[in-house]
């Protein structure tokens, strides 16, 4: 890997998303409003994101920055997907919070 | 003026999951002009039927000539072709049953989402870059949430939320992993992983954990298949069928064509040993599960992750034969599995989905015919003569036992021991000494949802006789 | 594991073969469906489908004697099931002549049943189950595989089970026929143990690639045998698996004719001949066949001897010719073997049938002791019991005299001397006791009406003798009876080949022997200092020494004269190891039926109750309770379920982590 390109380390990259990885993680466990949620996994969505950009650098290989584009775009159809759903749901309880959504167990 | 990079050949490989997809907006098109009234319902059906079946008729025509189109991101014939078939064939059973089932409302819209679904699970069987894996997975699981919100009944929400927010989550653990790759190779195609199992290769190996907890979520199997009891009781009866054979067969391909092209070298079985195990812990785990529920729904999809973790075992050692092993019972197992589904279709009622375990009292005597479909599907999953399931099985034990995976076997008994008792109850649930509740209302004739049934049948019974008949034709995969 | 894929057989299509074997399967299928409907026609309704499948199998002669480039007969594919499990039929000589036997003395003996079972209650019940015998018998003799070989060797238990206990209403039919059950299941265990192993060494099912692959079998081969013959053995009845074929002439006269003389006790002469090239590659194992046969043979004529039930003779004598059958092919004299089936198959069927015109006239009476005399009130059932006695006795010019004498010299042709002496000796038994039960049957005076006492039977409820209301023949006097020529034209019938059919088989000119050379690679010989006509000689002399001390007991003036004391002498002073049948029974009962019953009596008591009964419900009871255990992490809550697979994927990557040392 040519470090010469990166001003800054590729390590630092890789920490970062990882990093920005784990609080999207943790979010969709302990946030309770689904719309945080859907931004919790936006944000482990977008840390790939940060991965392909700089491996795409490392690699001098655009096929990174493609498919950052394309998990952008999928990332667009899926929160808007995310909101209808949560409109259906909470049309019904009239408030926000994934743990009164559980009429489906055992 | 920059010259076209793809040839005629690249875009012929698209031409099955194009024809999907476009008989999608033709059916909402086709929604706008229709008057109202019972062409409302036929006519997207139609179209939808008639695009399938030439999708698996131009699909065929790739059958044989293998090639890589778009530089190796979408594989055509032989191994792909097997899985399109099999995702066509699903879809095609699914709107069988979603005919027969499916809302008024929103009618024409989920039967192009069903159809978008299915070209994204077309994708995934032929993906050969990290990309087109993703973009697959993502067509597919992106129409099926909304199809599982898409029904009135307010336990549909609740499905599409929770398999939206757990299945985004476990595409982001996947699309890391492959991010990851990404930085290992320099390259999104899967052939590129080749070699790279090396032990020192710290990016590969977390990028493989990550990968193949997407896939295993997206297989259900134990404990990423927390989602799939909830999510196939509350999605409508036809996603539900839709779902629980054509996400597991598109994902199904990926993880073969990932096991066997990318992961190779003398650690290769050792990187792949816990989708293995996981496998036989489902086999255990979601047979014990079916024990206590009441809901068929529900009690399909715990059999489901039971099923699935057969399907997955009869890969482990990467040998040829387990590959076309497992490719068989996949189609058995389409089969039987939306036969059951079929039935309960058949059961259904405008008001309420035949789904609940007590609908099936004394239906030996009531309706003598899906019960003996039923009976027939319950021996098949459960493995029993004269079915498909039967010989599906065997052939798993043996490939399992050519592979040195006596343990598989060991659990794959032990998940059928435990299965028997959950299928048994229903036969005698269905031929007991039992008085049906409540008569049921009858739906109007339901032609497509019968041939399906007819179909289903057939295949669960004759794949008997000729077991190899399908995978003696599955030229060998490289 | 490919391999060439060997065939036995010219492969075609042969639809008459087809019919053959499927025909009776029709046939119980319409008597047990449409019974009511058939009533009185199920019995020729029955009779004629075997009648045709005997045609059949006839016209299918020329197919089945066919050898075209080594392949012998004539071979169907019913279709593959998967690697190694090719399926189906093939007729080849060796077939044929159980086909010839099994559907030709099957329709005499279907035809002899519509006059012995008119008026029974279940009589298309019946014929149901004779015509499935016979379709499973069938299925035993022209499957080309091992597994056809089981399922028919499985299904000719079942319908034996189902005749021997046909009148359900005796206790001593049901016992009987679950012993028989009982037995057969351990000679179908070692079966199975063969088979699985010939399986896992050669990976295919069929005759043609098991006989090409038999060194394949390399040192399982002895086991194999022995395992393939633990089945023969309880089948065909041989030492020590023999107790039930006495018990099982407890079903109608007909099924014990058709079952336990002719065809189903053979099956497991069939099995050694079929698998001469396994046999005739293990010294070791022919010589453990062999010697079992031989023994069996002298047993069941010693046992013989000692019989007052006639139809107990006739088993025994049918468990003492078998096991000349066995020692036959044990030795490798395969052609006198399975010669000597072909004849006793007419013979005693013929013995069984005219036993049976008797019990039937005498309202199912069964004791010799208490008949006598019949020679002037039944000369029909007299002439055709003393032209099979004749035939039995190997008298020369009659049928056992040449296939007996082909197994006898057999046995001392292939070096085993020991074995000849032992069948010569047999031989004289054999002509005594069957002498003896034909002198006792026929000639004096009739005793039927002389106190059970005096005769010296001393529980005559529990020797036999039925009641005189029998279960089984509810007659009404509005039903008409069959007329009395249906039963005793098949007699006549058989009358023919069981004196001619040793003509049939020998010979340079036969056609069976150019047919058995070609199925059976002639085996070593050595040279022998008794030439064949001198054994003959010896054989005819024992014969004759058997018939003269029966004659000097029971058919010369002064026996006749007081045959009731005489009788009632021998029945008294009967040695105790010969009424209780060498203790056999007894043996079985100490060594496996009392521990058993002992350890049944402990588990039952103590054990079951908390052991067995405690593991199954906990067994039960903790998969319940796992269920409702994985069910409970199904809370619902969509964060839960997140957490789940949060650890499975921390799971996953410490995995991997430690992986990195691979």
């Amino acid at each position: 890997m040519n470090s010469a390109l990166l001003p800054v380390s590729l390590m630092s990259y890789v920490g970062l998303s990882a990093v920005i990885f784990f609080i999207g993680v943790g979010g969709v466990l302990l946030r309770r409003n689904p719309l945080i949620i859907l931004m919790s996994i936006e944000l482990m969505w977008n840390s790939a994101n940060l991965l392909f950009l700089a491996f795409a650098r490392v690699w001098l290989n655009n096929a990174g920055h493609i498919f950052a584009f394309l998990v952008i775009t999928v990332a667009a159809a899926e929160a808007a997907i995310g909101l209808a759903i949560v409109v259906v749901v909470f049309r019904r309880t009239h408030h926000v919070d994934v743990d009164d959504v559980r009429l489906l167990k055992g | 003026m920059i010259a076209n990079p793809y040839s005629g050949a690249d875009w012929n490989a698209v031409v099955p999951l194009s024809i999907v997809a476009v008989a999608a907006l033709v059916v909402l098109f086709a929604d706008l002009v229709t008057p109202k009234g019972l062409a409302k319902r036929w006519v997207p059906v139609a179209i939808s039927a008639i695009g399938l079946a030439g999708a698996a008729f131009t699909c065929g025509e790739g059958w044989g000539h293998s090639y890589a189109a778009f530089g190796g991101g979408f594989m055509v014939g032989g191994f792909a072709t097997v899985f399109q078939e099999i995702v066509i064939v699903a879809a095609l059973l699914s709107v069988a049953i979603y005919a027969h089932v499916g809302e008024d409302e929103n009618f024409s819209g989920g039967l192009a989402l069903l159809l978008w679904s299915t070209s994204g699970a077309m994708l995934m069987a032929g993906a050969g870059s990290l990309m087109t894996i993703f973009l697959g997975l993502e067509l597919l699981s992106l129409a099926l949430y909304c199809l599982c919100g898409l029904s009135p009944r307010a336990t549909a929400g609740e499905a599409a939320l929770k398999y939206l927010i757990l299945s985004s989550a476990a595409s982001g653990f996947m699309l890391y992993g492959m991010a990851l790759f990404f930085g290992a190779t320099g390259s999104v195609a899967l052939a590129a992983l080749a070699g790279q199992a090396v032990e020192s290769n710290a990016l590969f190996l977390c990028g493989t954990a990550l990968f193949l907890i997407g896939i295993a979520f997206k297989l259900s199997l134990v404990p990423f298949h927390v989602w799939v009891p909830d999510v196939f009781q509350g999605a409508p009866l036809p996603v539900t069928a839709f779902m629980s054979v054509v996400t597991k067969a598109a994902t199904l391909a990926v993880f073969a064509r990932f096991a066997y092209a990318a992961v190779t070298g003398p650690h290769a079985q050792a990187i792949l040993a816990p989708v293995y195990v996981i496998a036989g812990i489902s086999m255990i785990v979601g047979n014990l599960g079916a024990l206590a529920q009441t809901d068929m729904k529900r009690l399909l999809a715990y059999s489901g992750i039971a099923q699935v973790g057969y399907i997955v075992a009869a890969l482990a050692g990467s040998t040829a034969l387990g590959l076309r092993y497992a490719i068989f019972y996949l189609a058995a197992y389409t089969f039987m599995n939306i036969g059951a589904f079929l039935v309960v279709a058949l059961l259904s009622t405008s008001k309420e989905e035949g789904s609940a375990l007590a609908a099936y009292r004394g239906l030996g005597r009531t309706r003598p015919v899906l019960a003996a479909a039923m009976v027939l599907f319950l021996l098949a999953l459960a493995g029993l003569p004269p079915t498909a399931g039967f010989v599906g099985k065997i052939l798993i034990l043996s490939a399992n036992f050519d592979a040195g995976y006596a343990w598989l076997a060991g659990l794959l008994i032990a998940g059928t021991a435990i299965s028997l008792y959950v299928y048994f109850k229903i036969v005698g649930l269905m031929y007991g000494r039992h008085e049906r509740p409540h008569p049921t209302e009858v739906r109007p004739v339901a032609p497509l949802a019968w041939a399906g049934l007819v179909a289903c049948v057939l295949f669960t019974f004759v794949w008997t006789f000729d077991p190899l008949g399908p995978s003696n034709v599955l030229p060998l995969v490289k | 594991m490919p391999f060439a894929h060997h065939v036995m057989g010219v492969e075609g299509a042969y639809p008459l073969l087809y019919a053959v074997w499927l025909l009776p399967f029709a046939g119980a299928v319409a008597c047990w469906a449409f019974g009511p409907q058939l009533r009185r026609l199920a019995g020729p309704l029955a009779s004629a489908v075997i009648g045709a499948a005997f045609a059949g199998t006839l016209l299918m002669w020329g197919f089945a004697t066919q050898s075209v480039g080594g392949a012998l007969g004539a071979h169907v594919s019913l279709g593959a099931w998967t690697r190694g499990f090719d399926f189906g039929l093939l007729m080849d000589p060796l077939a044929l002549i159980w086909c010839i036997i099994i559907t030709g003395v099957g329709f005499l003996i279907h035809v002899y049943s519509i006059g012995y079972m008119d008026g029974d209650r279940a009589y298309a019940r019946f014929f149901a189950y004779m015509n499935f015998f016979v379709f499973a018998m069938l299925t035993l003799v022209l499957s080309d595989n091992v597994v056809g070989l089981l399922v028919g060797w499985g299904l000719v238990g079942l319908a034996s089970y189902l005749l021997i206990g046909f009148w359900f209403e005796r206790p001593s039919a049901v016992a009987a026929a679950r012993k028989a059950f009982v037995i057969n299941v351990v000679g179908d265990v070692g079966m199975m143990f063969a088979i699985f192993a010939i399986y896992a060494h050669v990976g295919s099912i069929g005759y043609g690639d098991i006989f090409a692959n038999v060194p394949a079998l390399g040192g399982a081969l002895f086991l194999i045998c022995v395992g393939l013959f633990i089945g023969a053995a309880a089948k065909s009845a041989q030492v020590p698996l023999h107790t039930w074929l006495p018990d099982a002439m407890e079903g109608p006269t007909p099924v014990s004719a058709l079952i336990h003389a002719a065809t189903m006790v053979t099956a497991g002469v069939y099995l050694v001949a079929r698998f001469w090239p396994l046999f005739s590659s293990s010294p070791d194992a022919q010589e453990l066949v062999a010697t079992i046969g031989g023994i069996t043979a002298l047993l069941g004529a010693i046992l013989g001897t000692a019989q007052w039930d006639i139809k107990r003779i006739l088993a025994y004598s049918t468990m003492s010719q078998i096991g000349y059958m066995i020692m036959g092919v044990g030795v490798g004299a395969y052609e006198g073997g399975v010669s000597h089936f072909f004849t006793h198959a007419f013979f005693k069927a013929q013995l069984f049938l005219g036993s049976g015109l008797i019990i039937h006239a005498l309202h199912n009476e069964q004791d010799i002791r208490r008949m006598g005399g019949l020679r002037a009130r039944m000369p029909f059932a007299f002439w055709a019991m003393t032209l099979g006695v004749l035939a039995i006795c190997g008298i020369p010019g009659f049928s056992a005299f040449f296939s007996k004498d082909a197994i006898i010299y057999g046995a001392l042709r292939h070096g085993h001397p020991w074995l000849f002496w032992t069948g010569i000796v047999t031989a004289g038994i054999t002509a005594y006791y069957m002498f003896r039960m034909l002198f006792v049957t026929f000639l004096g005076e009739y005793r039927g009406d002389v106190d059970p006492s005096d005769l010296g039977i001393r529980h005559p409820e529990l020797a036999g003798t039925p009641l005189p209301a029998a279960p089984s023949h509810g007659e009404s006097a509005e039903e008409p009876h069959a007329p009395a020529w249906i039963m005793e034209a098949p007699v006549a019938i058989l009358m023919v080949p069981s004196v001619f059919a040793g003509w049939l088989l020998f010979g340079e000119r036969s056609p069976w022997h150019a047919f058995f050379a070609q199925q059976f690679r002639p085996e070593a010989t050595v040279a022998t200092g008794i030439p064949e006509l001198a054994a003959s000689a010896i054989v005819l002399v024992m014969v004759l020494a058997g018939i003269g001390i029966a004659y000097y007991r029971y058919a010369s003036k002064p026996a006749l004269e007081n045959a009731t004391g005489r009788l009632q002498q021998e029945s008294v002073h009967m040695p105790a190891a010969l009424s209780a049948a060498f203790y056999f029974d007894t043996a079985l009962d100490i060594l496996f039926v009392k521990p058993a019953q002992g350890l049944g009596t402990v588990f039952g008591r103590w054990v079951d109750p908390k052991v067995i009964d405690g593991a199954v419900r906990e067994i039960v009871l903790s998969c319940r309770w796992l269920g409702h255990l994985f069910r409970s992490f199904e809370t619902g809550l969509v964060r839960a379920y997140a957490l789940i697979v949060v650890f499975g994927a921390a799971c996953f990557l410490a995995y991997y982590a430690f992986a990195r040392g691979l």
